[in-house]
This record gives structure tokens, sequence and C-alpha cells, in this order.
């Protein structure tokens, strides 16, 4: 049997990486000259989508329907400025197989950074490249042992351990985020309406988004937490101290209502933010009371209820960060449980020598995963015996964690999946009118988009993963299941491949747009001041060409990271090795499907 | 103790520096630079019409003044036309600055056009140059 799989996967895996790499050496079939007639308008090409043959050659006529654009193919140095009432001519070969977009160069407008089209040049080799590809992951993945979690204790240097003790440690990684939180309202309040020129939403949405998701997540899991400048305010007026360690503070204390003692409000809250998402990220102005929003809000909770409420139940950036943090590679943990059963103080949930836990998490008591662990450190401070750890391990550990699996949190995943799959349509995608829906132009398009939006997010998407669970259950004959529980317990496995996904999704939105970091840093709020002379970087081109293989091994990685969760999931419920490969097959399908589903959004 | 306080203190003291120095900074900075990036230069932004026009949508000089416009073109492409002194800076694009230099000849008033298609309502952005005598 394990043969038969590894040598399924082997001829799969060869079959995606021969068509993937033929393609590069299939003799091009075409040679023609095309001619194409492009009208270029607020925020779409039209047509969006072209389709020629290798070898190729294409004209591009373009005309605009309203404001200035531009003609920029990605990868190349083709570029050019389209003026309105001239018509710009620009020739693009289209020498190899597979999908070329170009974009607009000159900003036109709040979604000028998504205006985009495509030029599929056949035979494209990625959507069935991808899916053998996929296919070969997901059964290698579903094969072989489970390897055993390692970990290494990174609290074993000194210098780290001093550090981690040292109370000014917070305050310094928040002052600076602080200051730039400070200088994003004030843009974003006072500066250019223009979201490409405003430092506020090149920030946020380019560099903040972009370091979170690609390094800080990956990484750190919730490290962002420990140094998020939003709360902090809220939290030293409730402690009645920034640095020190207090013990009347000013904050009243009462405790949180006990029906939403979950992250259903963080749920609603991030459904709203993914919802209005692309209006958001496009103003400036809207960006600033988003944050001072969440800053105020923060504020009033943190005042009257005890502890870090608004982090652990309300704030959607912290549902998102915690349950990808359960990939991460980071986690605090008590050292030596025995020492914890021997220990009184219980210090680090009641307090000592330092705040107790702002999230109300229990190292000692046996915290086993990275949800709510802001990894503020107050833990470490206030155990006496030096019994909290930070250790490195393999990615994903805790999502064979059993324990604590919750319907919230696999609703939020499933939110976050859709959420990735929706934007990576309508911001990466080259089409107009869904565009435009999403821009909030007309409330009644808008109207339509959200019930669009809920549809894929809140309907379908449960749905499918609610069959695949019933699937998997009649396969494995094991009908005593409770299904709601297997729903809870496989959204876990959708973490790694959505994680890469929004990797794939967040690399391609971030790199083409570099070029505004070095502008608004020289010009933060558009007013045309010029601190670094860099404030007319033009546009610099990445190297692109390497981003499809980025996304592609982004995407695959997570998927490996799925499946093997899947397996140690699916084992942890069912002994009989047999059935536990039947109940297997659907969840590895799904997840393939999952990642084959992003891989041709983004190249097919 | 008093140890303590005065790492409290210093936080604190941080803290009101971030929150308070950030915004001074910015509106001393753009007050201190004035409108334009060198004294003789007149700082114009064109905005679409329904963004508020041209700002200053009035500029008045001196006959026989040398005159120096810088234009920054703040929500799309625009243009900048001012035909009776043959000044026409072309296409500036977004978040870029294009500057126009002419000497103000004779006296009166003077319109002055945006050239690039920016909007519905291209055609009525446009300002006044006033030549004083
Ligand atoms: S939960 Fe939200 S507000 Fe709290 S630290 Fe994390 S990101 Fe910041
Ligand atoms: S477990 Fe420790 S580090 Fe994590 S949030 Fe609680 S006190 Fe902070
Ligand atoms: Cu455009």
């Amino acid at each position: 049997m394990k043969r038969r799989v590894a040598a399924l996967a082997g001829v799969l895996l060869a079959l995606g990486v021969a068509s993937v790499a033929l393609a590069g050496f299939v003799h091009p079939r075409g040679g023609r000259d095309v001619e194409v007639r492009l009208m270029a308008g607020k925020f779409a090409f039209d047509p969006p989508r072209l389709t020629v043959e290798a070898g190729d050659r294409v004209t591009f006529r373009i005309r605009s329907r309203d404001v200035t654009h531009g003609f920029a193919v990605e990868g190349t140095g083709i570029e050019t400025t389209v003026l309105p009432g001239r018509e710009a001519r620009v020739t693009v070969p289209a020498a190899h197989a597979g999908k070329l977009r170009y974009r607009c160069s000159v900003v036109c407008g709040p979604l000028h950074p998504f205006m985009v089209g495509e030029i599929v040049v056949r035979p494209n080799p990625w959507p069935l490249g991808a899916g053998a590809l996929a296919l070969a992951v997901g059964f290698l993945a579903s094969a072989g042992g489970l390897a055993a979690t390692r970990r290494w204790d990174l609290t074993r240097s000194r210098a780290l351990r001093w550090l981690l003790a040292w109370r000014p440690l917070q305050f310094a990684l928040v002052a600076p985020n602080l200051a730039v939180f400070t200088l994003i309202v004030v843009a974003g309040l006072a500066g250019t309406s223009t979201g490409a020129t405003n430092f506020s939403t090149i920030f946020v949405w380019l560099v903040w988004w972009g370091l979170l998701v690609l390094v800080l997540i990956p990484l750190g899991g919730r490290l962002w937490c420990a140094m998020c400048p939003l709360p902090a305010p809220a939290e030293w007026i409730a402690r009645g101290a920034i640095v020190e360690h207090r013990v009347r503070g000013f904050g009243l204390g009462r405790a949180w209502p006990k029906a939403l003692q979950n992250i259903w409000p963080a749920f609603g809250a991030l459904f709203l933010l993914v919802l209005f998402g692309i209006v958001i990220t496009t103003r400036p102005l809207v960006t600033a009371l988003l944050l001072a929003g969440f800053a105020v809000a923060a504020l009033g909770i943190h005042l009257v209820f005890d502890r870090r409420a608004f982090c652990r139940y309300v704030c959607p950036v912290g549902a998102l960060v915690g349950v990808y943090a359960n990939v991460s590679p980071l986690e605090l943990r008590a050292r030596d449980l025995d020492v914890c059963r021997r220990c009184r103080e219980k210090a680090c949930f009641r307090g000592g020598d330092a705040y107790p836990c702002p999230t109300f998490q229990f190292p000692g008591g046996g915290l086993q995963r990275n949800t709510y662990c802001l990894l503020c450190t107050e833990c470490v401070k206030a155990c006496p015996y030096d019994n909290v750890a930070v250790r490195v391990r393999s990615f994903a550990a805790d999502l064979g964690v059993s324990r604590g699996r919750r319907m919230d949190e696999a609703w939020l995943t499933l939110l976050l999946l859709g959420t990735a799959l929706a934007h990576s349509v309508v911001k990466l995608g080259p089409w107009g009118t869904v565009k435009s829906w999403a821009n909030f132009e007309r409330p009644t398009d808008f109207a339509l988009y959200s019930a669009l939006f809920a549809g894929v997010t809140l309907v379908a998407l449960p749905a499918l993963h609610l069959g695949t669970a019933w699937l998997s259950r009649a396969l494995a004959r094991t009908p005593g299941f409770k299904l709601s529980r297997l729903f809870v317990d496989y959204a876990y496995a959708l973490l790694p491949v959505s994680l890469g996904a929004w990797m794939a999704f967040t690399l391609a939105v971030v790199a083409p747009n570099l070029s505004y970091v070095p502008r608004v840093l020289s010009d933060p709020l558009g007013w045309g001041w010029d601190l670094f002379g860099t404030r007319e970087t033009t546009w610099t081109w990445m190297p692109v060409a390497a981003l499809p293989w980025l996304q592609l091994g982004l995407v695959l990685a997570g998927l490996w990271g799925s499946v093997r969760a899947a397996r140690a999931i699916v084992a942890e419920v069912i002994a009989e090795p047999r059935a536990r490969r039947r109940a297997l097959l659907p969840l590895t399908l799904l997840l393939v499907a999952i990642a084959w589903a992003f891989v041709t959004l983004y190249f097919g | 103790m008093s140890a303590v306080k005065r790492v409290e203190r210093l936080a604190v003291a941080i803290v009101l520096l971030i929150v308070a120095g950030v915004p001074a900074a910015v509106f001393s900075y753009q007050a201190m630079r004035g409108p334009g990036t060198r004294a003789d230069e007149v700082f114009v932004v064109a905005r679409t019409v329904e963004r508020g026009g041209f700002s200053p949508a009035r500029i008045v000089v001196k006959q026989g003044q040398r005159v120096r416009l810088r234009i920054l073109a703040e929500d799309v492409t625009h243009g900048f036309q001012l035909l009776h002194f043959g000044a026409d800076a072309g296409a500036i694009k977004t978040g870029t600055t294009k500057v126009v230099e002419f000497t103000a000849g004779k006296t009166g008033e003077f319109p002055f056009y945006c050239s690039v298609r920016c909007s519905a309502l291209h055609m009525a952005l446009m300002g006044t140059l006033i030549v004083e005598p």
C-alpha cells in the first residue's frame, strides 16, 4: 500500500515537474502578430484577459476611457503612459508559455495598485502541472511516518533570559510602533487622500501587513501582539504604570461577560473588516479612523474590564494572528510541569512580582497552544522559579493538540481561508466589475458583493468543509462520531495551506508596489515634501520573474503542512490504520483542491 | 523606589514626546517650509474639480516679475497651461511636480488650465494669474 502511494506520488510529481518545465522548451507554435485594442479605465483593462500562443507578438493599441493610466508588463521593462485622447502603442512578445501580467503604472485613483490585466500564453502548463504537483505533494504528505516534534529551548541562553525578564522590554518594543502609529493617524487625517502617496495606507497595508504575514506570523506567531501600539495606552492607564509593576491601577477590573468569552466578537469584527477590505486598504482617512477606533475601543474595554480583554476577545487582527500562531515555530511554555505542580504561587496566572497573564492563559497549567499567548513575557517575569521557556519547535506543532479546539476558532479559520480566496480574486484578478462592486461605488452593487462574499465565506466553504467531514466519517465507517466535532477538528488542518495562500497573495500585492515605500517616506502626507530625496522614485521592477515560483512554493509548503496536520488529527480519533487512511482521503483531496484553486487563480 | 519612579517618569516623557512630538514635527515642518520648496517659487496643488481644483486658484504677481510655479498633481495626472505667457508643463503624473517659469510681461488677468483630462469636470479645472502693474 505504502509503496503504491509512493509510486503514484512519484508519477504525479514527475508529470507536474515535466509539464511545467517543458513549457519553456515547447517549440512556439505561434509567431503571429496579434493586434489588440485595449481600453484602460478605472480600475481595469478591457478586455481583462487575452489568450495567445507562445511565440506570438502582441501589439496593444491602448486608449483611456477616463484619466491618465499606465501600462507596464511585470518582470519586463516594457512600459508606457496612456494619456486620455491619445492612443498608446506597445508590443509585448509572448515568448514563453504561462501567464503574463501587466498593470497600470500611473496612479489613477484608490484602486490603482490593483489595476491589472492578463495575457495567457498557451500552452499554459500551470493549471495541469500545478494540479499534478499538488496531488503528488498531498499523497506524499499523507504517507510515511509522523516525526515527533522537536524543540530547542531558547531561554537556555542567559542573555535572552535576562532580556525577557527586563521590565522595560515590552515598552521598548511598543514605543517605536507608537511613533509610527501616531504618524499614520496624522497622515491619514491631514494628508492627501490619494492612498498610493499617503504614509498611512502604504505603511499599514503594504509595510505592516507585508511584514506581519511574510515574516512575523510564520516565524514568530503572535509576536506582533507584544509590540502592538493600539491597546498599549489603554493597558498603561488601566495598570497605572507604563513599565513598572503596580498592584492597583485605574481600571475597574470587571469580569468580561461570560457569553462573550470566546472569539465570536472578533469573528464579527474580522468579517466586517475583510468585507470592506477594498475600501479600507485604499483610503488613508478610513485607515486612520479605523486604527484610532481600535485604540479607542481598547481604551474603553480595558478601563472597564479585567486585563487585555480587547486583545483576547475582540480584536480581529489578534484573532487572525492567534489562529495562525499555531503554525509558527515559536512557543512559550512552562519548562517543567512538575515544578508547576509543586508551585503554590501560580504567579503566571495570578500575578506576583509581575502582572498576571493579560489573556488569562496559564502556562503552569499546561498551556499547549499559541492562539492566545501574546508573548508579552509577563509570566516569564512573574514566575519565581524561572520555569517559563521560549522555544523553537517544528512548524504547526500545535495543530495536533486536541485539547482546547473550539467552534469559534474553526469558523474563524474558514473565514480566513475564504477571505484569502475572495481577496485574491478581487485584488489580484483582472475583473474590473468585481473591483467596482467591492469598492462601494454603488450601494446596490456593494450589497450584491456582500451577499456573494458572505455566501462564499460563511456558507459555501463551511458547507464544503462539513461535507468533507461527513464523507470522511462515512468512509471510515465510524457513524458514532459527532459531525460537529469532526468539523471543528478538521478545520485546524486548513491553517497551514491558508497561511501559505495568504503569503502568496501578500507577496503578489507587496512586491510590485514596493516603490511606494521610499516615496511616502520622503513625502509622508503627499504635501510635496522631499525629506530624503526619494519622493519621485519611479517604478522599480522587482525580480518578479521569481514571484510565481515563490508563490507556488508557499502554497505547496502550506499544503504539505496541512496534510501532515490532517494525518495527526485523524490519527488521534481513529486507531485502525486502514480506516484511518480512508478517513484521511477526502480531507487530503479537499486540501489539494484548495491549493490547486489558488495556484490556478494566480497562474491559470 | 526612586529608581522605579525615575523609569516611569522617563517612560511617560517618551510617550508624551511621541504623541505630541510627531504631529508637532509634521505641522511645524510644513509651516517652516512655507508654501514652496524655494523662496521665489509658488507652490500650486492640482486636484480634480470634485476635490477642490487648483489651490491656490488665484495667483497674484507684479508686472515684469520672473514667475516660477511648481505644480503638484495630487490625485490623478493633470497638466498645466498658461498660454498667454507660453507656459506649458505637459502631463504631470500623480504625486510628482513640474516647474514652469516665465516673465509676467503684461498686466491683466490670465486664465490657466489643466491640459490633461482628469475627471468629468476636467474642462472646469482652471485658475487665474493676476499681473498687477
Ligand atoms: S490582539 Fe490586537 S490589539 Fe491586541 S496586541 Fe494583538 S493585534 Fe494588538
Ligand atoms: S502566557 Fe505569558 S507571555 Fe503569553 S500572554 Fe500570558 S503572560 Fe503573556
Ligand atoms: Cu490606472
